[in-house]
């Protein structure tokens, strides 16, 4: 029964049959535009240019475009006007579950939570399918790279780093090991209609969760200083993939909503010299201080959602990322949806930019800080010499809705804008148009051959 | 009140009936047929009782000093001052200095278990199908009142109580009991006290019969509030139309097939005539309203058994003029302890916590005629301090006694008999020390048809057994330390508090404590009072003490009398009679509530970019003059209105009111009706919620309007509901006028999911809506025969045939076929989509939208044809398998074939962004920004059928207007202020401004909270009122037990139920793993 389900989904469920990029082989000049660099601090490049090089910026300028050194630019260059366009680092889409899972509703897609409840060993890269349509569409809507998080349990695995082009899961890793997820129990009672538990009871399952915690970080410790004296003891696996975030090396990304579930996380984190970076945020103005002082950023878990409580002013998740930002802490946004709307991850940063947080932030928010936050800041997330050629180019204001991505680089290389839906588009406007008909707002492949009249 | 009260005058004829019917004891009128024969001496006790020297409350407000009361054989033969009342020969006098006389309490709601009734009368022969319909279930039939509660009930004063089955919907008749013990006579009133019914089965009814014999869950209507709405309405057409055919059948038996038994129906039948009363049970203030709608459109002569929250709709129902029962049931705090557990509680919790003791004297302000009812308490010992509560909060003592005693009475009918005290009534009393429920106040004896219980102990039999006295006692002793014992008889326990001169206390508990009436002895450590050994004490109550005796080791012994020794005990720190704050309600109560219902302006928009969603396009520089609530004037330079009011627009932009053509927006209860594959017959309208805050963050939003779809689980769905969002203005005037009437219809994988029902394939789906359909067309037909039958056949003295059977289900399927509603139907793939409109073609009428519609790109041309709307979302997909192939182009794609198209929210977030998920079709589909702007403005306004009053900005249209701060189709820009007809609904500057004072509010109610008690339920925030978040169905209990980790998960990510209604999932209840 389960076979014969299987078996009919895998035929239902289309893979991707859009053929990952090649390496960059010729420069890239994108001359004329409005270069937003993401880089800390640094202003919005206007008449910007850029050359990207061997899959890396290797000139950044304002005017007429040229080399590194001055230099005239490479004659063999591909030359791109971009004249009332727009260039910003390509969008990374963080705390996602995207290439994870196709559907949620169909359970045979559904990679997202292992079994059990501490499963520090498994790693989301392996899970991603690379010919996911997920992932095509993300692109898209700027999103060029994602944080991964596994899901389920307490300790869910680990996170990765990935860019959303490839052949294989090994070329889509960026980084595999970017840090942990942990998800911390509530520390407040659910309402009644949450639950048939009192108060009590909830009080002590937490008590008996976070002792939990405890014992498997007390043990994890143990292990590893106990390994590093003496190799020979026998490997655990669990264990030894918690080595860097034990040591701070790594950090621990904890799903953490109220206030008194991130006070709590934190001080425990903390005490254990680990690096905690907080998913969700709900609550962390109201302990704004205490992030501040051990310098805990915060991914929030999206900006167009619901306020959490009936009396939270009603833009009070638009406004988050601004209060937070205020206060000295460092944000990331993440969609906190569903991973086939990850393409809209930029209209969430537009929102908080709407209600407070200033622009620049509100794009570093879902570039610089993100790659940052996977430890890859030197690589990606801005538009600087030296870095990736990872970047998009706009045909308007990145923040806002109407504006489409025109082109895509990922280390350099061309990315297909086009997805399952360009396609399905392309074969219905044949059905509607005559196949004659030149126009096409995005970009599709050649022309298939005209279908057979409509059968009404 | 002058006059000679002793008459011993002929009792009214009704009275006469009444005795006649009630044994009470050995009147002579009731020796007879009903009685059995006596064993020994025929009794000849001539009960004569005077009261003497009381304070005697003949009605609430009346009071005579020193007076007399009368009784003879359980009535009332005379009252008035002492002196003039001739007390008979051989009447007991009882001294009644110091003591208030009032009528014997009324209570007018005691719910009685019903359960095996309402089961066995769902199963007799000719039962209704529905297992919830059960109104010829009897109180009368149901075991009596428990001794422990007819004891608890004296306890409060009460001496007659209106019982009713508790189970189902339709829940049966209730009756009047006497709260007397037995075997003094029957305990029952004759007569009905109205058939009782409510909006909700229990959980325990549901899950009676949620599994068969065989452990099949059977699926059993209804499980929404709107269903249960529907299921009354239809019953009571139901029964209208037995009794119309038995009418018709009596005059022409020959040729026609006598009626089948129908009990349930047959019940109903007074209660349609009003003849009998109905009582709703209201367990919220919209139930309430509910309530009066009903009541109104069936004629019916209703009284409501309240919530106890009927302070946040008070003026909608005090209009309603119908009785309310109204309990006593205030939320008490929770853990608020700390700013992280106080995080949750909201400002409608908190100011219904601190409102709820003022509800009935603002009903009773409000003009309602209101009874108190000890129904809904925890426990029934709360009553007494929630009183006071409420004496605090503002209820006179007149109106308090008139709550317990004239008004159930009248409501009862039953003014002749009870709530006063005068010649002719029943000797029901109520005789209190001390002011009514004060403090120190006690009830000490009630006088039920004659016989007086003694209330001071809860026992049975109260005379008899218990240690007459309790309390603290100072033991006097030589060594001048203070020695204090407490007697507690109920405990059997005593206990010896000493005091030393250091002030330090010790006590000790005494061992063997044996106490009966007026003795009692026991066994005390005397090491611990200063003595030697086991001191073994007697104790007598004799010449007006407490006379103590040791007998110590030594043999000898030695006398004490002890005193009454000050209480000085702790107050108890959760005594709730001080504290909860007077506070100013506003509309909503709670989050973002308004002082007043804001009103209507005369007001010019000055110089704003105007996109009219007209064929005139985007206007820059524009004024647009609004009044009566109508767009008057829309040009340049524009004269300011005299007396009116200016918005200076310059730099802004102004749009048509958003509107959403799919929301699940403050539907109270269940969206779905899920447990029937067509339920036609619900409406939405009857389960708006006007006070969720979901509409005031759409508002925010620029949204003015919304069609409120019922869920997708059916084929056939409920009867949607076109409201503005009027927020803080009564629910009544939400719904918008000369909207077209629709219906939710649904395909594909949701409609299936149901197990164990047709149909589970997209081929039965089909078989089924034509087999509706077919139905529906014979209906009509039926109908319409019947309606050209001769005037005299039909409605004559003696109608010849009876009318066909009102079937709210088929003549709402009915109207779609003759074109009087639209369908609006929940649909993705491409194939399904042809299905509808080929069995629309067929059966000739034609659909109004196709909801979500995510394929229908797929089949434009041929929805085009049909000449259907869409309304989809701008992008949303891949949440299940048949939206695997949207496309964000579908819109524009539809739209370039002919298709009136619009975006939806299907969620309350969404819904608050509704201005950029329009600029998708700018993004997507090349369209002009005021041709995307209209799938938001105009075209779901034509899809709805108000287009001809709103969804643009022209003269003579409504005035639903949204300021903005820049191109409304920019994420950038903010929603400023929001119009609907012409009154202001939301001003993002008053937004702001009031923002500190609101958060004072909350932590000013949270401190007093805290100070008034220690947490009582932790679980909840605050107990039993609305959530923060509303439940996501009243079926918690149900979906608790499948879910209950999905949902505290969700708690733990801080995430919000209403936003996990997945897009398209149409609030299926399916919650993210």
């Amino acid at each position: 029964m389960i076979l014969t389900l299987t078996t009919v989904l895998a035929s239902v469920i289309a893979q991707s049959t859009l053929v990952p990029a090649p390496p960059q082989t010729r420069p890239i000049i994108i001359e004329h535009a409005t270069i937003h660099t993401a880089v800390a601090g640094a202003t919005t490049i206007s008449d910007g240019y850029l050359i990207i090089d061997a899959g890396t910026i290797v000139a950044l300028g304002s005017g007429e475009a040229r080399g590194a050194t001055g230099e005239p630019p490479p004659a063999d260059a591909v030359r791109i006007d971009a004249r009332g366009m727009h260039v910003t680092p390509g969008f990374i889409s963080a705390a996602t579950t995207l290439g994870l899972v196709e559907t949620l509703q169909v359970r045979a897609t559904d990679d997202r939570a292992e079994f059990g409840d501490f499963h520090p060993e498994a790693s989301a890269w392996l899970a991603v399918n690379p010919d996911s349509n997920l992932l095509p569409v993300a692109r898209m809507g700027g999103v060029l790279m994602a944080i991964v998080f596994p899901q389920g349990g307490s300790l869910s695995g680990e996170a990765s780093l990935i860019r959303l082009d490839g052949w294989t899961t090994d070329e889509l890793a960026v980084v595999p090991d970017a840090g942990t997820v942990l998800r911390w129990p509530a520390t407040e009672p659910a309402p009644r209609w949450f639950t048939s538990k009192s108060a009590d009871e909830q009080e002590k399952q937490r008590r008996t969760t976070l002792r939990a915690f405890d014992d498997f970080f007390d043990a994890a410790q143990a292990y590893v200083r106990a390994r590093t004296a003496d190799p020979s003891l026998p490997l655990d696996l669990r264990f030894d993939r918690l080595r860097d975030v034990l040591d701070g090396s790594r950090p621990l990304f904890i799903e953490a909503a109220s206030s008194g579930q991130i006070e709590s996380a934190v001080l425990w984190a903390i005490a254990r010299a680990m690096k905690p970076i907080i998913v969700g945020g709900d609550g962390a103005p109201a302990v704004a201080d205490l992030l501040r002082t051990h310098k805990v950023p915060v991914i929030v878990q999206g900006v167009l959602r619901l306020p959490r409580f009936d009396h939270d002013d009603y833009d009070s998740a638009y406004t988050l990322p601004a209060r937070l930002a205020s206060k000295g802490i460092t944000v990331a946004i993440a969609t906190g949806d569903e991973p086939s709307n990850d393409r809209n991850l930029v209209h969430h940063a537009a929102m908080a930019a709407a209600f407070g947080l200033p622009r620049d932030e509100a794009i570093a928010a879902i570039t610089r800080v993100p790659a940052q936050l996977a430890g890859v800041d030197a690589r990606y997330g801005t538009i600087a010499v030296g870095r990736s050629g990872t970047l998009l180019l706009l045909d308007g204001d990145p923040l806002e809705v109407t504006t489409n991505v025109q082109r895509a680089w990922i280390d350099g290389r061309t990315i297909e804008l086009r997805s399952h839906q360009t396609e399905l588009k392309a074969k219905y406007d044949q059905k509607y148009a005559p196949p004659t008909a030149p126009k096409r707002e995005v970009p599709a492949p050649a022309p298939l051959p005209a279908p057979p009249p409509a059968p009404r | 009140m002058g006059g000679c009260f002793y008459t011993p005058s002929v009792r009214p004829r009704t009275l006469h009936a009444v005795l006649s019917l009630i044994a009470l004891a050995t009147s002579t009128a009731t020796t007879g047929a009903q009685s059995p024969p006596v064993n020994g001496m025929l009794p000849s006790d001539v009960r004569w009782d005077a009261i003497q020297h009381a304070t005697v409350v003949t009605s609430p407000g009346v009071e005579i000093e020193d007076a007399t009361i009368l009784m003879r054989d359980g009535w009332i033969e005379a009252v008035g001052p002492t002196g003039q009342i001739v007390i008979p020969t051989g009447a007991t006098i009882h001294d009644g200095r110091g003591k208030r006389v009032m009528a014997g309490f009324i209570e007018p709601a005691l719910l009685l278990n019903s359960a095996a009734h309402a089961h066995r009368a769902s199963t007799e022969a000719g039962a209704h199908w529905n297992a919830y319909v059960t109104p010829q279930v009897s109180a009368d039939d149901l075991a009596s009142i428990s001794s422990a509660v007819r004891g608890e009930l004296r306890q409060l004063g009460f001496t007659v109580a209106a019982t009713y089955p508790d189970a189902g919907i339709f829940r049966g008749r209730g009756s009047v009991q006497l709260l007397g013990d037995p075997p003094h006579g029957v305990q029952k009133l004759p007569g009905s006290a109205g058939q009782f019914v409510a909006f909700g089965r229990r959980a325990r009814d549901f899950q009676r019969n949620d599994d068969d014999e065989d452990g099949a869950r059977v699926v059993a209507y209804p499980n929404s509030i709107m269903g249960a709405v529907a299921l009354l309405r239809q019953t009571l057409h139901d029964a209208t139309w037995r009794a119309d055919s038995i009418a018709v059948w009596n005059v022409h038996p020959v040729g026609n097939d006598p009626p089948r038994a129908a009990p349930a129906l047959d019940a109903l039948t007074a209660a349609l005539t009003g003849r009998e009363r109905v009582l709703f049970d209201a367990s919220s203030p919209l139930d309430a309203l509910r309530s009066g709608a009903l009541a109104k459109e069936f004629g019916l002569n209703a009284s409501i058994l309240g919530s106890g929250k009927e302070f946040q709709h008070l003026s909608e129902i005090a209009a309603l003029r119908l009785p309310i029962i109204v309990p006593l049931d205030y939320p008490t705090t929770a853990n608020l302890s700390t700013a992280r557990l106080a995080e949750s509680a909201s400002l409608r919790q908190l100011m219904s916590w601190a409102a709820a003791p003022s509800n009935l004297s603002r009903l009773i302000a409000a003009g309602a005629s209101a009874s108190l009812t000890t129904a809904r308490l925890d426990q029934r010992s709360d009553f007494p301090s929630r009183v006071r509560e409420a004496l605090d909060a503002g209820l006179t003592e007149s109106q308090l006694l008139a709550s317990l005693t004239t008004t159930p009475a009248a409501l009862l009918g039953m003014s002749e008999t009870l709530g006063t005290i005068a010649v002719g009534r029943m000797a029901n009393l109520t005789i209190s020390e001390g002011p009514l429920f004060a403090k120190d106040s006690r009830i000490t004896v009630v006088w039920i048809a004659g016989r007086a219980y003694d209330t001071a102990t809860a026992g049975e039999t109260p005379f008899e057994s218990e240690f007459q006295v309790s309390g603290r006692f100072s033991i006097a002793r030589a060594d001048q330390h203070s020695c204090v014992m407490v007697i507690a008889p109920k405990k059997s326990t005593v206990e010896f508090v000493l005091t030393n001169a250091d002030g330090s206390t010790k006590s000790v508990s005494a061992e063997s404590v044996a106490l009966e009436k007026l003795r009692g002895g026991f066994l005390v450590d005397g090491g611990a009072l200063g003595l030697v050994g086991p001191i073994r004490c007697t104790m007598r109550i004799d010449l007006g003490a407490l006379r103590i005796e040791a007998l110590s080791p030594d043999g000898s012994t030695s006398q004490f009398v002890a005193t009454a020794a000050p209480a000085d005990e702790p107050k108890k720190v959760a005594d709730a009679t001080k504290g909860r704050p007077k506070i100013t309600l506003t509309q909503p109560v709670g989050d973002f509530g308004l002082a007043a219902v804001p009103a209507q302006e005369h007001v010019l928009f000055r110089d704003a970019t105007l996109w009219t969603s007209s064929p005139d396009g985007i206007r820059p520089h524009t004024d647009v003059l609004v009044k009566d609530g109508l767009i008057v004037q829309i040009g340049k330079a524009l004269a300011a209105p005299v007396g009116g009011r200016v918005v200076e627009c310059a730099g802004r932009h102004i749009t048509p009111g958003l509107i959403d053509c799919h929301s699940h927006t403050g539907i109270d209860g269940d969206v779905n009706e899920w447990t029937q594959a067509c339920t036609a017959e619900v409406r939405v309208n009857d389960v708006i919620d006007p006070d969720d805050v979901g509409w005031y963050r759409e508002l925010a939003g620029g949204l003015t309007c919304a069609n409120q779809l019922h869920g997708s689980a059916n084929p056939i769905g409920g009867q949607n509901s076109v409201v503005k969002l009027k927020w803080g203005s009564p629910v009544a005037e939400w719904p918008v006028a000369g909207a077209l009437p629709g219906i939710k219809f649904a395909l594909g994988e949701n409609v299936v999911r149901p197990k164990g029902r047709y149909p589970q394939t997209r081929m039965g789906v089909e078989a089924y809506m034509r087999d509706r359909f077919r139905a529906a067309r014979e209906y009509a037909a039926a109908h319409r025969a019947y309606a050209t039958l001769a005037a005299a056949a039909r409605v004559g003295a003696q109608p010849s045939e009876a009318a066909p059977r009102v079937d709210l289900e088929l003549q709402t399927l009915a109207e779609i076929l003759d074109g009087t509603r639209i369908i609006h139907c929940h649909s993705y793939r491409q194939d399904e989509i042809l299905m509808l409109i080929h069995l629309a073609d067929e059966f000739g009428f034609r659909i109004g939208t196709f909801q979500h519609i995510l394929e229908g790109y797929k089949v434009a041309d041929a929805i085009a044809r049909h000449g259907a709307g869409g309304s989809c979302f701008s992008d949303w997909w891949a949440y299940k398998m048949e939206v695997m192939d949207a496309i964000p182009w579908a819109g524009a794609m539809m739209q370039g074939q002919g298709v009136l198209m619009s975006f939806n929210s299907d969620s309350s977030e969404l819904a608050r962004h509704l201005n950029t998920e329009s600029a998708k079709a700018v993004k997507y589909g090349n369209l002009s920004p005021a041709r995307a702007l209209e799938f938001v403005t105009i075209n779901p306004a034509r899809q709805l059928g108000i287009g001809n009053r709103t969804g643009s900005i022209e003269v003579g249209k409504d005035a639903d207007l949204v300021l903005w701060s820049g191109d409304p189709l920019s994420p950038l820009s903010l929603c400023e202020q929001t119009w609907i007809e012409g009154t202001k609904r939301f001003d993002r500057a008053d937004d702001l401004a009031a923002r500190p004072g609101r958060e004072l509010l909350r932590q000013q109610l949270i401190v007093a909270a805290l100070q008034v008690g220690k947490p009582v339920d932790g679980a909840a925030p605050l107990k039993d009122e609305k959530p923060a978040i509303p439940p996501p169905t009243r079926l918690r209990e149900r979906m608790l037990s499948t879910r209950e980790d999905a949902y505290l998960d969700l708690w733990r990510r801080g995430l919000d139920l209403r936003t996990l209604s997945r897009a398209g999932v149409c609030g299926c209840e399916e919650v993210a793993r």
